[in-house]
């Protein structure tokens, strides 16, 4: 082989990847007879594996190319381990990912462990969450009505993590209410918190709407052996309070209750912070995601179809079945307004929410 | 009555019993292969069951798992490799009787207390439908403390006659389990800066890491077959046989499967720790010890049936709480979340009949998976006597895929490389390897239970819980029991303690000794600036670790100076001579992982196959070519297709 061969040889090469790639970044990349995986944080079997299943079942007809997609387990790390494989994908349109992410509170990291979630090809986000503070009965200690709360010498309440923006949430409405707290992590999940509170560990815990509602309400609230409190839900419309659920009869949104037994409005740096986790918390669990530099049409494409997928029929009575109600899904835009929010949360949000996780943590 | 007839029914409506056998097949082929185990079974059939009818969906899943904990022992037996997590303490007997030439005893007498121990958690189950949520609720944190203190004492049953060595190991498994992020904070520990460890390490490399490595560098190295003796020579070998000793054993059998039963009802602990504790209890409750860890049935028996009951056990919470206790319930209760049902009394009510057809599927399950294991176990017992060198490339190329299907990391294998040498290192040196793996699967059960009790109770309050007085006398009792014993000498037994001490062992062991003594000493200086739930677990452990890794290491140089060498190799050269073919199968894995990066994860695997083949077992080249595209079809088909593992693709392609 001569020199002039060889050059020859190596340019040709070199334009290799370049041949592969221009294409892509102008155009939908072509997904026919193409096996999609989409990658998700938690465990095989919980509500986000079998969320994205079905997800995964409904966007196959609606993603160009008809593609299969399968959905794939990669959990750990406090959720970072999925979200950090799907950042580290290719972006050639077979991994897409649909992580549960913590934002608000993973902004807490030190900058060595922060996930630079504005770079990903943003696609929608699913499952908006309303949690509800509650309590078991005792009337020794003068607990027998929601408006007995403020006058609780103190409230022991569960979570799996003092980093979850409900039980930090819950702990800021306690010290609002006046209320003496303490905080007991290692609980993972709705029915191990329940049973921590029936056994007495616990007086309490932020539960999800949707296990109050298939759980505790027809079980121990209505057997008189726990009262719901309150509950924290997305900002209302003029963004001034939290919103008012109406499947939640007979309780009011924090703000609400605390003017009910305070007789005045919330305010101050707490009251900040729970509408803070209003705006960026609330409005998405699981956050739909393809790997940085995705090509932008193919992105457009991935959110026209998911749209259409999740607005269907089979996706929304199975979701429904699942999770108890119908998820909220939010699109491009809201996703990333409060993407956005979250990397530019000021200095003194984040020291504060740093100081209320050192009081919860021992 | 009416319940029971109509779950009857419903279990044996035709399409039900179909899914439940294509569950049992599926579960007794996935069990069988280290690293795959019954719960990737149920994640792989688990999107096609949305669309059954739910007790066709439970008759599917359930079978797939009921029976893997069965088909594990053929793993656990032949290759000396837990199948699953299940089956780790078979390992210690089971495989030496496969080396004695007794495979078909060992699963004669495996599969039938198997079949007994599921039997039992199936009926154990039904029986405890209507106290299920008292059981749940009377086991709080501190009783799980408790529990878990009990089952670290049962170091002393899977030490042998090397206590201090033991606890040693059991302090080093707890130290690893350490790794990552603690229940009570959100700082990472021990983690290096590594995504990697942030979340610890992972138990699939740990734990065949620790026993597939070092046996595949033993029969790498020997060239031999497996069983040291020709199928001949075991003339009382049959499945009959194992049968006969199964039922001689029986009660040790029935205690087991009750074991299994109750401590599989504890969310966190189950078949991963079961294992270990009814081996522990079939040494405690044994006259003559001197046979357990050569090739003991009954070292054999006591897992075997405790590790089957279990299921029964842990369906216990999942069915009244929707607690899941394990991997596999999580997929179970995501499948009873799918077809519309809700944990709690409705299962015991308005779904019993579904409830009890569970309870029939999971005991039809472990009669007919253990009835077809028995077939076909003649056949799988000839491997015993095949050249080791054609069993090596499979097994390993099963362990680095069940490592990497769990976590799809370089790292992952570094991992398991790493506890692999870390095992044969521990052999070599006369340390029990047991007490390492339960001190890692103890410990975050432990530190969990002692962060929650500190958090939500008083001392008061804690000793004032009749249950915990219960448990506190019999861990005493437990506890006082093992120290007579040593003090007695009677467990003058050794278990996973390899050859004669030698030189180069002792002087290995005293460099293992002085090793883990450095290393705790460092573990407890990291953790004084971390917030007190944080620090107190690690620092307990290093604290006791560190006396004992110290009196361990005074042993040894005492023993090194008495020693009088058995003949002119008893030396340092001569033990590292002895090693040095078992080092260079190590060197052959560790550059196939090393070569994964460039040349991509299925060409190192198929190419590692051909050319171990080719360079190390000295077969025809017509011989690795077959096998290794045996090996490749099998990765696509089984991994790639069927699993979507990904694949790292070769250098040039990423």
């Amino acid at each position: 082989m001569n020199h002039q061969t060889l050059r020859n040889l190596v340019a040709t090469t070199a334009l290799v990847p370049l041949l592969g790639l221009a294409p892509a970044a102008a155009q939908v990349i072509d997904l026919e007879g193409r096996t999609v995986t989409i990658v998700h944080n938690a465990s095989p079997g919980g509500s986000t594996g079998l969320i994205s299943q079905l997800a995964a079942d409904a966007w196959s007809q609606t993603m160009e190319g008809n593609p299969t997609i399968v959905v794939q387990s990669v959990e750990g790390g406090a959720l970072s381990r999925g979200i950090l494989h799907v950042m580290n994908a290719r972006p050639d349109g077979r991994t897409l990912g649909w992580v549960a992410w913590q934002g608000s509170t993973r902004v807490l990291d030190p900058v060595e462990r922060q996930i630079p979630f504005q770079d990903f090809g943003l696609i929608g986000g699913v499952g908006g969450s309303v949690f509800i503070a509650h309590t078991s009965t005792d009337p020794e200690r003068g607990m027998n009505s929601a408006e007995d709360l403020p006058q609780l010498d103190h409230y022991t309440f569960g979570g799996y993590s003092p980093r979850s923006g409900p039980s930090i949430r819950t702990a800021v409405a306690m010290d609002m209410l006046g209320v003496d707290w303490t905080f007991v992590s290692g609980m993972s999940g709705d029915t191990p918190l329940e049973a921590a509170r029936q056994r007495g560990e616990i007086d309490g815990y932020p539960v999800t709407a949707a296990y109050y509602l298939s759980t505790l309400a027809p079980g121990p609230v209505a057997e008189g052996t726990d009262i719901p409190l309150f509950y924290f839900t997305a900002p209302n419309e003029d963004g001034t309070g939290l919103s008012v659920d109406p499947t939640l009869e007979g309780m009011l949104p924090f703000d609400q209750y605390y003017e009910q037994v305070t007789g005045s409005a919330p305010e101050g740096p707490g009251w900040d912070m729970i509408m803070y986790h209003a705006r960026v918390t609330d409005p998405i669990n699981w956050l739909v995601v393809a790997p940085p530099g995705t090509p932008d049409e193919h992105l457009q494409m991935l959110r026209e179809s998911f749209a259409e997928a999740l607005e269907s029929e089979e996706f929304l009575a199975g979701a429904e079945e699942l999770l108890g109600m119908v998820p909220t899904v939010s699109y491009y835009d809201d996703v990333q307004a409060i993407v956005d929010e979250i990397a530019n949360t000021p200095e003194a949000m984040r020291q504060l929410q740093r100081d209320y996780i050192g009081r919860m943590e021992r | 009555m009416e319940s029971l007839l109509a779950g009857l029914s419903l279990a044996f409506e035709g399409t039900t019993l179909l899914y439940l056998m294509g569950g049992v097949l599926l579960g007794l082929w996935f069990g069988a292969i280290p690293g795959l185990g019954g719960v990737t079974a149920m994640i792989l059939v688990l999107p096609f069951t949305f669309g059954m009818e739910p007790q066709q969906a439970f008759a599917l899943l359930l079978g797939a798992l009921a029976i893997s904990t069965t088909s594990d022992t053929i793993s656990s037996v032949m290759l000396g490799i837990p199948g699953t997590i299940a089956s780790q303490a078979t390992v210690l007997d089971g495989h030496e009787m496969a080396k004695q030439g007794r495979v078909l005893t060992a699963f004669g007498a495996a599969f039938t207390v198997s079949a007994i121990g599921g039997v039992v958690g199936g009926i154990a189950l039904a029986l405890s439908l209507p106290i299920m949520t008292w059981l749940v609720l009377t086991f709080g944190a501190p009783e799980f403390f408790v529990l878990s203190l009990i089952g670290l004492v049962m170091v002393g049953g899977v030490s042998g006659n090397a206590i201090g060595k033991g606890i040693c190991a059991g302090a080093l498994g707890l130290l690893i389990s350490q790794i990552g992020y603690p229940v009570a904070a959100s700082d990472p520990r021990y983690w290096f800066d590594s995504m990697f460890l942030i979340d610890g390490l992972p138990l699939v490399p740990v734990v065949i890491g620790l026993f597939g490595i070092p046996e595949m560098m033993q029969l790498g190295s020997s060239g031999g077959a497996l069983a040291a003796k020709n199928f001949g020579q075991a003339e009382d070998d049959s499945l009959m046989a194992g049968v006969r000793h199964a039922f001689r054993n029986r009660w040790l059998a029935f205690r087991c499967s009750l074991m299994g039963t109750y401590v599989g009802m504890l969310p966190g602990l189950g078949a991963s720790v079961v294992d270990w504790l009814a081996y522990g209890h079939g040494v405690h409750s044994a006259k003559d010890r001197s046979q357990f860890g050569k090739g003991d049935v009954r070292g054999v028996i006591a897992p075997e049936a405790a590790n089957n009951a279990t299921l029964g056990g842990s369906l216990i919470p999942t069915l009244a709480f929707g607690i899941p206790g394990s991997g596999a319930m999580a997929i179970l209760l995501g499948a009873m979340t799918i077809h519309g049902l809700v944990p709690g009394p409705a299962m015991l009510d308005q779904h019993l009949p579904l409830t009890l057809s569970m309870v029939v599927c999971i005991i039809l399950a472990n009669i007919v998976g253990a009835g077809a294991l028995m077939i076909w176990s003649r056949q799988v017992a000839k491997a015993a006597f095949i050249n080791g060198n054609l069993v090596v490339p499979a097994v390993f190329v099963f362990l680095v895929m069940g490592s990497w299907i769990g976590q799809p990391d370089i790292r992952t294998l570094v991992a398991l490389l790493a506890i692999g040498f870390a095992g044969f290192a521990l052999h070599a040196a006369g340390w029990p390897r047991p007490p390492l793996i339960l001190g890692f699967v103890l410990g975050p059960v432990m530190e969990n239970s002692l962060a929650i009790t500190a958090q939500a109770y008083t001392w008061g309050e804690v000793f004032s819980r009749p249950t915990i007085l219960i448990l506190l006398a019999l861990l005493v009792v437990i506890f006082v029991g093992a120290a007579r014993a040593i003090a007695k000498r009677k467990s003058e037994f050794k278990i996973e303690i390899g050859g004669a001490a030698s030189k180069g062992s002792l002087a290995l062991s005293l460099v293992l000794a002085l090793s883990v003594l450095a290393l705790f000493v460092w573990a407890f200086a990291e953790a004084r600036d971390w917030t007190f739930l944080s620090r107190v677990f690690p620092m307990a452990i290093c604290s006791v670790g560190a006396v004992v890794a110290l009196v361990c290491a005074t042993q040894d140089i005492r023993a090194l100076r008495r020693y009088q060498p058995v003949g002119d190799s008893d030396t340092l050269a001569g033990f590292g001579r002895q090693h040095a073919r078992e080092l260079l199968v190590f060197a052959i894995f560790a550059l196939t992982v090393a070569l994964i990066p460039v040349v991509g994860l299925a060409a190192a695997m198929v190419g590692f196959v051909f050319l171990y083949l080719l360079g190390w077992g000295r077969f025809r080249w017509l011989t690795g070519l077959v096998y290794a595209a045996a090996v490749g079809l099998f990765l696509y088909v089984v991994y790639h297709r069927m699993l979507h593992v990904p694949f790292v693709p070769p250098l040039f392609l990423n």
